[in-house]
């Protein structure tokens, strides 16, 4: 990277955590298949799919077997060839008592990369509908679904796709992994974003600093072109945040209880554009997904390319488990949320399994706030997280959300920082259903 | 915080790694940013600094505990924040202060300010200011006339550390008065006599005043070490000084009767408590603003709170009261000062530039 190169971050706040980036030097493999997959049907943002097989089914490995009901919904797909054994009530991470559909493995494999198919004269809504055909969802974690994003309501018109690149989360290589590796694809996947989307003007790809062989990987790819930049970002939690990354990258910033669409921007992060490529030029469905298996102690930690469904319990079983750890972690340490319990199954939200160690999470014993002030200096939005967390804690939501209780895109900064260790992001969490149910109540 | 926690499923929060930032490294930095002033009041008042700093940290460590177990707490007195209290509150009294004085009022400073509001994180008001305000009322005599003179002068005439450290107290000795009090009873024509406007001497703390607070040098130090370790922010001690300095200069003329712009702004800055409370005490976590514009309005307030008392008002010195009194105000300022949220007023267009 060019030293002389500027580099861009967002206005305030921040915090940098410890990198742990121990598996950036790992390329991607693809993970064992394994006997079984679970697949829940609601594995992104919006109401859960349909589910449209039953028990002793057979399916083939891309078959729809969820329909997305309603309009920010996606479709689901069997990740393995084999026989429908059941379908069950389960919890997800994120979700409860859903339904899964439950695969034996067995049959034949389907060479996806094999086929090619044309796509430059396809129109914008012929693109869109393989992209919602083959349910891509955003594989950054927020898992809105893609379709969605590549429609903007009439009036708005995108000019700026920014490629998130950022991942600022600890511990988490896999979009590091993919923009060495999957370059092709992604500036292919960005052809075809432009031309479902023909207003865009400029791209942008960020990345931050700590990833200096992607940036200088990128720069030299890109050379001579002016309508797709790197732009290399400050490594500073939370740099990939959307809200952050525009304002990085923009200047501008997205309006209050808006979306990036409304100030023309569109946010898709770099795995994402992996499963947009898939999509349109195999249409190949999203049924695996790159994550990052890591933890200090785990003897097989990697980038590995996982079929979604895949119960965590079988990748522990193929590359191992720290002697010691104290969770289990689902995403990044930052905003991802433990995993109570080895059966559940890699989701299109998993973007990693990360094991930590009892000195990183330990027993969070927390104290009076001592109004330091600290989590007003890291908020990147601007926000007062301890009154904030104080007032939902005795229930005075409207009064909190007066204050910016849903401005909060619970990033976690203040708790990280917190001296007295108050788990602010949980209040502010807990003060958001609250203020819903409340809502909800009054309505009736 | 315990009502909406266990409810929001306490374990399962994220994030799950947390900064090594800890309450207890707070409270021992700002522990180890008082030593040099410590070590200067020794210096400059002997024995009878040394004597009073024991009984306040003996005092407040006891009360503590007593606190802390009354109301099933536990054990707090590891956190440091008692430690914080009982020097700032020793630093604020004069070196021939009775050992009664400093019982009392560090244990009122420690029960009543403290505990009798929750403790750590609930005082409504700085601990040592309470203390500070309670003595200077109850025992207003041994607060604001009886100043004794620094033992330097006695050991370069040859006296040893104890010594002076006795003569200091004597009762014949105890007739030198602080700088604020001269310039108040006999103006800068006082003060000259005296030999007190030596800026020098005001800068080292080789005058008379409270033990802790005279020497800026020292608690120059001890700020520099916490800016660096990143535990306080620059607005409430720059702000606040800076707004003394200001208006000291501006008005500082007219009790003598020199007209406007004729102040002394070094004077007022060095003399007093106004360094160690403007850069240990009012900007006390606990009883200040929270947002960045709550403490510039607030330390600004703080300086012209301050100058109006020293300049026009009864006593020599207004830091005590001042911080005091904006203590209160703090959470209307919170109410009222908030930092701008994201989205809210949209930014101008900016793009990278050509690389």
């Amino acid at each position: 990277m060019d030293k002389k190169q500027k580099v861009f971050t967002f206005k305030r706040g921040g915090v940098h955590p410890h990198e742990q980036k121990l598996t950036a030097e790992k390329p991607i493999v693809n993970a064992d298949i394994p006997l079984m997959v679970r697949i829940p049907m609601a594995q992104h943002l919006g109401a859960p799919a349909r589910v449209l097989v039953s028990v002793g089914d057979e399916v083939v490995e891309g078959q729809r077997i969820g329909e997305a009901t309603g309009m920010i919904s996606a479709h689901v797909h069997a990740s393995v060839s084999g026989v429908v054994t059941a379908i069950e009530k389960a919890n997800t991470l994120t979700a409860k008592q859903v339904d899964f559909v439950v695969i034996k493995t067995g049959g034949s494999f389907h060479n996806w990369v094999g086929e090619k198919f044309p796509w430059e004269n396809l129109g914008p809504a012929q693109i869109v509908s393989l992209v919602q055909e083959a349910g891509v969802v955003g594989l950054g974690g927020a898992t809105f679904p893609t379709h969605v994003k590549l429609s903007p309501p009439p009036g708005k018109v995108v000019e700026t796709l920014i490629l998130n690149g950022a991942e600022c989360e600890p511990y988490l290589t896999i979009d590091h992994r993919m923009l060495l590796e999957k370059s092709q694809e992604i500036l292919t996947a960005i052809e075809i974003v432009k031309r479902a989307l023909p207003t865009i003007k400029q791209v942008y790809i960020g990345i931050e600093t700590n990833k200096e062989d992607a940036i200088d990987h990128w720069t030299n790819l890109l050379a001579g072109r002016s309508d797709i930049r790197v732009v290399p970002l400050r490594t500073r939690y939370p740099q990939g945040g959307e809200k952050q990354l525009i304002q990085a990258i923009t200047g501008k910033e997205v309006p209050t209880k808006g979306l990036p669409a409304d100030i023309g921007v569109l946010v898709e992060n770099v795995s994402t554009m992996n499963a947009i490529y898939e999509a349109v030029v195999h249409h190949k469905p999203l049924i695996e997904r790159g994550l990052t298996y890591t933890g200090i102690g785990v003897p097989k930690a990697g980038n590995y390319k996982v079929r979604i469904g895949t119960p965590i319990s079988h990748l522990i079983e193929s590359y191992g488990k720290p002697a010691k750890f104290a969770t289990m972690i689902s995403g990044g340490p930052m905003m991802g949320l433990e995993i109570p319990d080895e059966n559940m199954p890699v989701m299109k939200s998993t973007s990693g399994i990360v094991f930590l160690s009892p000195k990183e999470d330990y027993g969070v014993e927390d104290r009076p706030c001592i109004r330091c002030a600290k989590c007003l200096a890291v908020c990147p939005i601007g926000l007062m997280p301890t009154e904030i967390a104080k007032l939902a804690d005795n229930f005075l939501v409207e009064e909190a959300a007066s204050i910016g209780l849903f401005d909060c895109i619970e990033c976690g900064a203040c708790a990280y920082i917190c001296p007295s260790k108050i788990p602010l992001v949980g209040l502010i969490r807990y003060g958001k259903e609250f203020y819903k149910r409340k809502q909800a109540q009054a309505k009736k | 915080m315990a009502k909406a926690k266990g409810k929001a499923g306490a374990g399962l929060f994220s994030p799950h790694i947390h900064s090594p930032f800890s309450v207890e490294r707070v409270m021992w930095d700002v522990v180890i940013a008082l030593i040099p002033a410590g070590i200067a009041s020794v210096y400059f008042f002997g024995a009878n600094a040394l004597r009073i700093i024991g009984i306040s940290v003996a005092t407040g460590l006891l009360t503590e505990l007593v606190m802390g177990l009354l109301t099933r707490r536990g054990i707090t007195i590891f956190d440091g924040s008692v430690m914080i209290t009982s020097l700032l509150f020793a630093y604020n009294l004069p070196p021939a202060a009775p050992w009664y004085v400093v019982v009392f009022g560090n244990m009122f400073a420690v029960a009543l300010v403290k505990w009798a509001f929750g403790g750590l994180g609930y005082n409504f008001m700085n601990p040592a200011i309470g203390g500070r305000l309670f003595v200077v009322i109850a025992w207003s005599g041994v607060m604001s006339g009886r100043w004794s003179p620094t033992i330097r002068s006695l050991i370069d005439r040859g006296m040893d550390f104890w010594e002076a450290s006795r003569a200091i107290v004597s009762p014949e000795m105890i007739t030198s008065a602080s700088p604020l009090t001269t310039l108040k009873v006999d103006g800068f024509a006082g003060l000259y006599k005296q030999g007190l406007l030596d800026y020098w001497n005001l800068f080292i703390g080789n005058v008379p005043g409270c033990i802790g607070e005279t020497s800026a040098l020292a608690i120059l130090l001890g700020v520099i070490y916490l800016l660096v370790r990143r535990v306080i922010t620059w607005e409430v001690p720059v702000l606040y000084v800076g707004t003394v300095a200001l208006l000291s200069w501006i008005f500082g003329g007219l009790p003598q009767g020199t007209g406007l712009f004729t102040g002394d702004a070094l004077f007022h800055v060095l003399s007093g408590g106004l360094m160690l409370g403007a850069c240990f005490m009012a900007n006390d976590s606990v009883t200040s603003p929270l947002s960045f514009s709550g403490n510039v309005f607030y330390a600004i307030m703080l300086g012209i709170l301050t100058t109006m008392i020293r300049l026009f008002g009864g006593y020599p010195e207004g830091v005590a009261l001042s911080i005091a009194l904006m203590n209160i105000f703090v959470p209307l300022i919170d109410r009222y000062f908030r930092p701008s949220i994201y989205g809210y007023r949209r930014a101008i267009v900016k793009k990278p530039k050509e690389s």
